[in-house]
């Protein structure tokens, strides 16, 4: 037969001759939702402009099989009208789900006929239920596939694929009745909530299936019996969380099989072994981070917590805490479906085909491909994520200053952030200042913060991301918030930021940092943000705060600092909220020349190396007629504090400085190697209680002068002994000196001059 | 450009191509111009094509004069080293009507122009973009970009990450009113396409995709984007990135 070309203009007057009884015959066999329409006085070119579900016809395959050139320029009830003129003659079969070879040895009487077996079908096979296709179950008409699901009975094939995965629903009435082939039951209790209708996406798979296999008819609201009949066997996408390219080549041990199995291979195996399936879900990170167990489906964990991470394109997959991401990864893989789709149509590979023309290299080499699309799945979907969590958490949208911080946990730093914002807040008022959490998630002395400061923990948000990813976050966030200030009080975070953004950071606000002393490494060498961090961001600093003078003058011995620079550096005394009130005088009176039968010192801190909690250990044993009542915890685990003699008594944590018992305290005890000037001290210096403390760091800034309270050789507990028997031997002495200490810290380690100093240190 | 009365009266678009060190990979830019010039229709535009050779070495300068003996294109030279400048150069020199920019090694899709325009043509405010950046070279991802008006847009990303590129066709008075601005790499300041893009839409115009378009980017090793990335520098500082206007 002799095709015409055809080109739309031709295809109207195609279409709107008259058809003829054979031709209005067949689209009765085969669209009767077409027939209805032309019968009822709807144009045929009315029908052709519609987007129209046929049974056995297929755009694709008709184009592929028709050797009629312009098809493809022709919408589907176009190109269906041309088969009905034209391919219907050239008996070509429109579709892949028409097997001609099993309708024939099947139906015995159709063979010997010789009729076109395909015709047959149409005109009355299909009226007599006769089956098109042997391997799917549900080739057929829509009238026909609709009726067969009113009352679906589970083929033995359906079974067979549920035992193949029966892990997934283990222990599960499902799985009872899988076992036992109920097909009703069974029917029922998928279309439940299970692992399987979790992870199954009715949007994705009506997508792959209109996409791929326009003929097959899916009745509404049965996509994944649809699925789990038909569309497995297709290969057909039916979930986000499993791509059957993706596991493949993540999983190369299973690379071989065939896609069925590979299928049954996830569903049974691989989502428990967490191997990682598809682009928007990392499961084996997500597992590794939530320490699930071995075994234990992160995937399904993920669902139970509605806490599925945003897909990020980076391969930084993981978590986030926004709740009820599973549907928006749905609706991400869905995307990446379209966009895929797009890529794939004839326009844009007939305009790419073009562009190789001119460039061949373009398209040279698609392995590794990643197809991007911002703000849905790109390398900064995490980050992007990150930020919208922060937004949503934020009290207000503006703050003037902004105070980071690691942590809040019995530390100096921790109260020395708590003055400076407390400071801040009467500079500017306290709803002007945000208190930023970067390292971490405790909070454990919100009183030490002023009432009305915002917080905001960063930590959480932020913690899947890179820590490149992490400086960038808190730069966007510092800019988002138009701070003016931003003050850096310990926060490594802060310290890294500043470190890589702080050039740009610089020039839109204000960045101060405090540095409190140099640590000591076990080879004594000295280390922590001073050598870290003070060189590199000395520049973009406005003001360097110190708590002493000793790590002053360490930095300028260091960098060997001109005036000018040194000008950066101000010395601000951590102001004590402690009072010398009239109670603890009295205490003194009463307690003055008396020594109690077994003398109590005082010591707390963390139980760590730096404070050195071993050296006190031997004190306490070698001064058996002394009790040492001790607060703290260990905080870095760097020392064993299991074997303690008796007469070291722990009190645990305490809340407030107030609730420590000092009127039973004879001496407070400070062994700390390295140190800069603690907070606690300054707080047992306003009460007037002795202090037998090591001379480092900037301890001697408060004690200097207050003979018999420094001990030189620190690391030696011979030297604390003798100046614990020394105090004990002369307790009036040393509680002379400390009332006096305690009149000066009162006066000097005012809050008061504190804010006084932090008000011209910012210039305002 | 022609003066008659009768191609006046179709709508003028000028078709900027910047370069610097492309060298012969000008070549293949130029003929994709051409070929975009063609399918789009002289009939229906009025084109007129510019190469700006900022501190370009003698290859490019040789393809480019090239061009201009051969297929009309003027040629301007210039000394910024700094794309935005360039471009801020060209709007300012370009004759009314619309402006498409193409990097001198990247490659327009045949059917960017014509529909582009098509686009363009619909609203003066719209800054027409590409649906997808296609890559080619250093990298073969392909970028799927989104429409200002589609239900995946949300200012809240551009605080992040950047929708569009600086490749886009709009009406000169947009680029004259934004410009691009200075890049300041030693502070740690670039991405002025994404800082461009932030300004124009505070200023209420509106990115569009025109469908079915493709820009073919070659990536190169040297390429400005990837060093910008490397070198942690930043986008300006822009109302848009604050939480007073976010969504």
């Amino acid at each position: 037969m002799d095709i015409k070309p055809l080109e739309r203009t031709s295809l109207k007057k195609l279409i709107s001759e008259p058809l003829n009884d054979n031709e209005k015959y067949l689209i009765k066999s085969f669209s009767p939702d077409i027939y209805v329409a032309l019968q009822g006085g709807k144009s045929q070119e009315n029908v052709a402009s519609g987007d129209i579900q046929l049974p056995f016809f297929n755009r694709a395959t008709y184009i592929e099989k028709s050797s009629a050139p312009g098809l493809d320029k022709l919408n589907k009830s176009e190109l269906f009208l041309h088969w009905v003129r034209f391919g219907f003659n050239e008996k070509i079969i429109p579709t892949n789900f028409f097997d001609e070879n099993f309708y024939l040895s099947k139906y015995n009487d159709i063979k010997k006929s010789k009729l076109w077996s395909f015709k047959h079908y149409l005109t009355n096979g299909y009226g007599e239920y006769r089956t098109p296709h042997n391997a799917l179950q549900d080739a057929g008409p829509r009238n026909h596939v609709e009726k067969r699901y009113r009352n679906l009975v589970l083929s033995e094939e359906d079974f067979l694929f549920l035992r193949s995965i029966i892990n997934l629903f283990k222990g599960t009435a499902l799985e009872k009745a899988i076992t036992k082939r109920e097909s009703n039951t069974t029917i029922q209790l998928l279309e439940k909530n299970n692992p399987l209708a979790q992870i199954f996406s009715e949007e994705i798979y009506r997508f792959s299936l209109s996409a791929e296999h326009e003929e097959l008819w899916c009745p509404e609201g049965k996509a994944l019996l649809h699925w789990l009949r038909n569309g497995r066997k297709l290969d057909l996408d039916f979930s986000a969380f499993f791509c059957s390219k993706t596991y493949r080549s993540c999983n190369r041990d299973i690379a071989s099989l065939p896609s069925e199995r590979r299928l049954q291979h996830f569903l049974n195996h691989g989502i428990f072994e967490n191997r990682k399936a598809c682009r928007v879900f990392d499961a084996p990170k997500y597992a590794k981070n939530r320490r699930i167990p071995r075994g234990k489906s992160a995937l399904l964990q993920a669902f139970i917590e509605k806490d599925i991470g945003v897909a990020d394109a980076s391969n930084n997959v993981l978590l986030s805490q926004r709740k009820s991401c599973p549907t928006e990864l749905t609706d991400t893989a869905l995307e990446l479906k379209k966009v895929e789709a797009k890529i794939s149509s004839e326009t844009i590979q007939s305009q790419l085909r073009k562009a190789q023309e001119i460039e061949p290299r373009i398209d040279f080499d698609t392995r590794g491909r990643s197809i991007f699309i911002p703000g849905a799945y790109s390398p900064h979907s995490q980050l992007y994520n990150s930020m919208g969590e922060i937004q949503h958490s934020l009290q207000k949208k503006h703050y003037e200053n902004v105070v980071l911080i690691p942590h809040c946990r019995m530390s100096g730093a921790g109260r020395v952030a708590g003055s400076l914002t407390s400071a801040l807040s009467t500079l500017f008022h306290s709803t002007n200042t945000c208190i930023i959490v970067t390292d971490g998630e405790s909070f454990d002395y919100p009183n030490w913060f002023p009432e009305g400061t915002d917080l905001l923990h960063f930590f959480r948000p932020t913690q899947h991301l890179s820590p490149g990813e992490k400086n960038l976050a808190l730069t966007t966030l510092i800019r988002a918030l138009q701070a003016k200030r931003v003050f850096n009080v310990n926060s490594r975070r802060g310290w890294t930021t500043f470190s890589q953004y702080g050039a740009q950071l610089s020039t839109i606000c204000d960045l101060y940092s405090y540095l409190f002393c140099s640590d000591l490494t076990a080879e004594n060498l000295r280390t922590g943000y001073p050598q870290e961090f003070f060189r590199d961001t000395f520049q973009y600093h406005k003001k360097i705060f110190l708590d002493n003078e000793t790590i002053k003058r360490e930095l300028e011995q260091d960098h060997l600092l001109s005036e000018t620079q040194l000008a950066k550096l101000e010395v601000l005394l951590s102001p004590t909220t402690v009072k010398k009130t009239i109670q603890v005088q009295r205490r003194l009176q009463k307690l003055k020349n008396i020594l109690p039968s077994k003398p109590k010192v005082f010591w707390a801190g963390r139980f760590d190396r730096q404070k050195n909690f071993r050296l006190l250990t031997e004190i306490a044993r070698r001064t058996p007629q002394v009790e040492y009542w001790v607060w703290g915890k260990a905080v870095l685990n760097d020392t064993n504090i299991e074997s303690h003699p008796k007469n070291i008594v722990f009190k645990g944590v305490y809340g407030d400085f107030s609730e420590l018992p000092l009127d039973q305290c004879t001496a407070w005890l400070y062994t700390s190697l390295w140190d800069g000037l603690p907070t606690i001290l300054i707080d047992v210096a306003a009460t007037g209680t002795p202090i037998i403390a090591s001379n480092v760091g900037g301890i001697p800034t408060l004690l200097e002068g207050f003979g018999g309270s420094l001990v030189d050789s620190y690391a030696n507990a011979d030297a604390y002994i003798s100046r614990i028997q020394e105090l004990l031997q002369n307790i009036e002495a040393f509680r002379e000196n400390a009332n006096t200490l305690a009149n000066l810290v009162e006066s000097k380690y005012s809050i008061e001059n504190y804010n006084e100093s932090i008000k011209i240190a910012l210039d305002t | 450009m022609s003066t008659t009365s009768k191609k006046a009266a179709r709508p003028l678009c000028t078709l900027i191509i910047t370069a610097h060190k492309e060298g012969l990979l000008l070549g293949a830019t130029i003929k994709s111009l051409l070929a975009c010039e063609k399918f789009a229709g002289p009939e229906n535009y009025s084109f007129h094509k510019v190469i700006y050779l900022d501190n370009a070495d003698q290859e490019t300068k040789d393809i480019a004069y090239n061009a201009e003996k051969c297929f009309g294109f003027s040629i301007v030279e210039t000394e910024y080293a700094d794309q935005g400048k360039v471009r801020n150069q060209a709007a300012s020199e370009a004759q009314d009507g619309f402006i498409a920019f193409l990097d001198g090694d990247d490659i327009w899709s045949e059917n960017w122009l014509s529909k582009a325009l098509a686009t363009a043509s619909q609203n003066k405010n719209y800054i027409v973009h590409p649906e997808f950046n296609w890559f080619f070279g250093g990298s073969n991802n392909i970028l799927h970009k989104i429409d200002q008006d589609s239900q995946l847009f949300s200012k809240n990303f551009l605080r992040t990450g950047n929708y569009w590129d600086a490749l886009c066709l709009a009406h000169r008075d947009i680029f004259t009113h934004v410009p691009y601005s200075a890049r300041d790499i030693a502070t740690g300041f670039a991405f002025e396409d994404w800082h461009w893009n932030c300004e124009t839409i505070q200023m209420g115009y509106k990115h569009k995709i025109a469908e079915d378009t493709i820009h073919f980017k070659r990536r190169r090793a040297n390429s400005q984007t990837i060093a910008a990335s490397k070198r942690k520098v930043l986008m300006r500082d822009t109302n848009l990135i604050h939480f007073d206007n976010a969504d």
